[in-house]
């Protein structure tokens, strides 16, 4: 099926059974050997788009298991998908959707208490990042310290993606939103809350690209209890497949998924060159993809697409990362998609080897191009450095410190001790406190230093960087990130420009979120250009949220 | 009252008010062919640093695994069967896991089950010691004693 045949209408992966509000089933395309799906879509009209982006519980069949959860749906869609719906947009598109938060909470530990209920009602309070977007993050907008309760007034947010009007316009590449509520932010990941951004442009009209197979890949980690539920508890991490566990302890498995199926099967022709367009939505895995017998092309990384593509045996991608590539089928057989063996730092060692897909080269030989030249990426300003920070990430998992800023395992006075805690520059996230503070219009260098084995993906909203130096080695690399995993115990230079035209206070953080939900998050305030960095302006507290239950039920 | 008598005290208030352990309370897991996973349990699972509010009681479905994860090496956690109650002893082994906890190179992960006669409303529990107690864990695992205590529920 060629690109242009198979922009759907949204829904047509989805509803076997209508009825998302029932729990019936949404989604019963998913025993392991099934052909992938393509995920519903959303296509932006002349200049934007408006629906509702809604959140409501579902039931979805995983392999022979049926899970119950939350799932986003567009407004016309019937039911929810897991994952969701990809909406498709360009450049100096307006995007508006009121996000309507009906989520209701499952995962209960067993004998729980309404108090012990109660203490977890904050993890179906929601909001809505769009990842890798450069838009605006002011409330409204791309605003991360909303707080949306269950059954509350939808929402209203709306984005203005940069067109080439502005100078500099948004690249055309893959892009995604998510749940971005500090606290419940993990939960919903495990629960496959994510959807894929796709911005269409230049790089679509290559002439090898244009009309070629796409897939749009989303990649997730669910975290699942016997009943199909996510845990409602705190977790810790543990040793083994799976890698969390609940306090108080419920058996649990991860499923890791693509486009929600486990295990399924990608047809491609002999010498068909397809685009296949990835995104690692799961909160902790890092999948290190391999495909038997195969090279990847990589065309764009996060979003920004590349000059030229990029012969790569294997891709890493931390949670958070996007791949696009090209891949041509090689000679007529059944070859294995990995997520290889990788050691990214998680107690108990490497994240085993998994098989999460095959391929099947089947049918009438072809011979399509491989492109040799793409688009003119972004370029990084050639302007002096105004600034050089210095950010540490530090991890404690023994539940031996007191909450707060780290002082070390040795503090035994009393207090309440989390069971981990995740530190920026030693101190765990605080809603108003602003930890570091940017002029628009100018190009600074972080110096990003792990202390930890655990390999941080950093990531910063708004503005994409480029990596400068490896342990204080100079790189040659024009490569765009928005999220980037750390060297164990190592550090990385980052090179970032403060676009001018976006302004506003937003969050960088580790993509490992569990290690951003439990502290690892620091506020960024972005002043517009002019402004006396010797003497800026008061910057205004967020305010708390307002109430503490859902508004119905 | 000690910290780990109010855990005790928190749990059995929470039994006490919880109804009939029966289908409405715990309706059975399906497993829809999936291989049963083990309740696991770490150091942040220790009953004598729960708080009575924070501190929910474990339940423990008839028929699961149960492991248990500590941080060690150089300190060795050994089993107490004299003071574990209603499970058996099936194992350890040693997972290499240098630089995530100080003072420690790897995880002891220790494999346990429900005893025979466990059925429901079971009360049991399980203890590990050990004698070289890194820093990195005084707080969490003090004097080195390290205790879960459960009830067993049955939903069939």
């Amino acid at each position: 099926m060629l690109r242009r045949d198979f922009l759907r209408s949204a829904g047509a992966a989805t509803a076997l059974a209508a009825g998302g509000q029932s729990l019936g089933i949404s989604q019963a395309l998913a025993q392991p050997g099934d052909r992938l799906r393509d995920l519903p879509e959303l296509r932006s009209g002349s200049g934007g788009i408006k629906t509702q982006l809604i959140m409501e519980n579902g039931r979805f069949q995983v392999g022979e298991r049926v899970l119950t959860m939350p799932a986003y749906r567009f407004a016309h869609m019937d039911t929810g998908s897991l994952p969701g719906p990809t909406l498709r947009v360009r450049p100096g598109d307006r995007v508006e959707w009121d996000l309507v938060n009906r989520m209701r909470p499952t995962g209960y530990p067993d004998g729980a208490t309404d108090a012990q209920k109660a203490m977890f009602d904050q993890l179906e309070y929601t909001n809505v990042h769009v990842h890798g977007l450069q838009v605006s993050p002011k409330p409204g907008h791309d605003n991360v310290y909303q707080v949306l309760r269950p059954f509350c007034t939808p929402e209203p947010y709306t984005y203005d993606i940069p067109g080439p009007d502005t100078g500099r316009a948004q690249p055309s590449g893959m892009f995604w939103y998510h749940p971005h509520k500090h606290g419940s932010t993990t939960h919903q990941a495990w629960q496959g809350l994510s959807g894929a951004i796709i911005v269409e442009g230049e790089i679509d009209e290559v002439p090898e690209i244009r009309d070629i197979r796409e897939r749009v890949i989303v990649l997730n980690g669910l975290l699942v209890n016997p009943a199909g539920e996510v845990p409602r508890a705190a977790i810790v991490p543990n040793a083994g497949f799976s890698p969390f566990t609940p306090i108080p302890s419920q058996p649990t498995d991860i499923l890791l998924t693509m486009n929600g199926q486990l295990r399924p099967v990608i047809d491609i022709q002999p010498g068909e060159v397809q685009r296949w367009r990835f995104l690692n939505a799961a909160p902790h895995r890092f999948f290190w993809l391999d495909l038997e017998g195969h090279e990847f092309y990589q065309i764009g990384q996060d979003g920004i697409p590349f000059a030229a593509p990029r012969p790569v045996k294997r891709l890493l991608m931390a949670p958070g990362n996007r791949a696009e590539f090209l891949v041509k089928g090689g000679a007529p057989g059944t070859y294995r998609l990995h997520a290889e063996l990788y050691e990214q730092g998680h107690p108990g060692g490497a994240r085993p080897g998994w098989v999460i897909g095959t391929v099947e080269v089947a049918g009438p030989t072809r011979d399509d191009p491989i492109p040799s030249r793409l688009v003119e990426p972004p370029r990084m300003p050639d302007l002096p450095i105004a600034k050089r920070r210095t950010i540490h990430f530090k991890g404690e998992i023994s539940g031996n410190e007191k909450a707060g800023e780290y002082v070390g395992s040795h503090d035994h006075s009393p207090g309440p001790r989390p069971p981990v805690q995740f530190y920026l520059d030693g101190k765990v996230f605080a809603l108003n406190r602003i930890d570091q503070k940017v002029l628009g219009g100018t190009v600074e260098e972080w110096t990003l230093v792990n202390e930890d084995v655990f390999q941080h993906p950093f990531h910063i909203h708004v503005n994409p960087f480029q990596v400068v130096a490896v342990n204080g080695q100079p790189t040659c690399d024009d490569t765009w990130w928005d999220v980037i995993a750390l060297p164990s115990r190592g550090q990385l230079t980052v090179r970032m420009y403060f676009r001018p035209d976006i302004d506003g206070k937003t969050v960088y953080h580790c993509h490992i979120l569990p290690h951003e939900d439990n502290g690892m998050m620091a506020n960024l305030y972005i002043y517009p250009p002019g402004t006396d960095m010797e003497n800026p302006p008061e910057i205004p507290d967020t305010p708390e949220p307002i109430g503490w239950v859902p508004c119905a039920s | 009252m000690k910290p780990g008598l109010r855990y005790f005290a928190a749990l059995g208030l929470c039994l006490s008010v919880t109804p009939a352990l029966g289908e409405t309370d715990f309706p059975v897991w399906d497993q829809h062919g999936a291989a049963k996973r083990p309740y696991i349990f770490t150091q942040q699972h220790n009953a004598v640093i729960q708080s009575d509010t924070e501190a929910p009681a474990q339940l423990i479905r008839l028929g699961y695994p149960l492991q248990v994860q500590l941080p060690g090496n150089p300190a060795l956690w050994t089993f107490q069967p004299e003071e574990s109650h209603h499970v058996e002893y099936l194992g350890r082994t040693m997972v290499y896991s240098p630089n995530r906890i100080a003072g420690t190179e790897s995880i002891l992960v220790f494999d346990l089950a429900l005893s025979a006669d466990a059925a429901d409303g079971t009360e049991g529990q399980f203890t590990f010691k050990t004698e070289e107690l890194p820093a990195s864990l005084e707080n969490v695992v003090p004097d080195g004693i390290y205790v879960v205590r459960f009830q067993v529920i049955d939903p069939d």
